[in-house]
């Protein structure tokens, strides 16, 4: 989903392929854009990954990549060596919060906060 | 807003325009609401029907706010989930995009009562039976 240079990649798997999957995606992504004479900036607020397990393992692969890999993703690319992209609970799209939970009570608030900021 | 002086029609044209269009931003595409986020929902929508009233909010019985919504000419919490559901459902058919109805049918058969489509058959639905079938 694209809009301007906002930029959003859906990617679905088995919990145990998801990271490995991700991590192909975001790497084809890099190498892409660098072709372009586009440097994408990976950090908090920037290109991010919200990985939401669910299903057979997930629970022992969201501890794996929360204790393990210290919720972030080892990138290997062809122009920039090896990367870390930050994977997070929720990340703001188009000025609306996404949770991997996909709960909306975040987004509500945020909401009702700024209409009373008005 | 809490001027007394400010007549109700541009008041309720504040709220409508600087309130409750931030509220709605995407409110259309919210799945079917778990109880915690229906009642955050709630007080966001009742709470811009009552600075519209100037009036205090707490503790209101639900028929205090559905009087308040109709003299402030403005719907219920559910009831504008629902529409805001319908208008992107409208707007869906117009563009009839094959991505978004496979996402959206996707999306049915694996939450089936936690989809959106659920919601919106929930809304048609509610829509029918006040304003009937045709």
């Amino acid at each position: 989903m694209a809009w301007t240079d906002d930029l959003t990649f859906a990617i679905m798997a088995k919990a145990t392929d998801l990271t490995k999957k991700v991590t192909f995606l975001l790497s084809i992504i890099t190498d892409t854009m660098a072709e372009h004479a586009m440097k994408l900036s990976y950090g908090q607020g920037k290109t991010t990954v919200v990985l939401a397990y669910r299903g057979w393992k997930a629970v022992r692969e969201r501890q794996k990549m929360e204790k393990q890999m210290g919720n972030k993703i080892a990138l290997p690319t062809e122009h920039y060596g090896c990367l870390e992209v930050p994977v997070v609970p929720y990340y703001k799209h188009l000025g609306g919060y996404i949770l991997r939970s996909g709960a909306k009570l975040l987004e509500i608030r945020v909401r009702q906060a700024l209409a009373m900021q008005n | 807003m809490t001027d007394q002086r400010v007549p109700l029609p541009k008041r309720q044209m504040l709220v409508r325009s600087m309130g409750m269009s931030v509220v709605l931003l995407h409110a259309s595409t919210c799945f079917d609401l778990t109880i915690g986020e229906y009642k955050a929902w709630h007080a966001a929508v009742v709470g811009g029907t009552h600075q519209t009233l100037q009036k205090k909010e707490a503790n209101e019985a639900n028929e205090a706010n559905a009087n308040a919504a109709m003299e402030a000419n403005a719907a219920m919490p559910m009831e504008l989930l629902y529409l805001q559901r319908i208008r992107l459902f409208l707007h869906i058919l117009q563009k009839l995009h094959e991505c978004l109805i496979a996402g959206i049918l996707h999306n049915h058969h694996v939450a089936r009562k936690g989809s959106w489509l659920y919601g919106l058959v929930k809304a048609v639905k509610r829509w029918q039976s006040q304003v009937g079938r045709e």
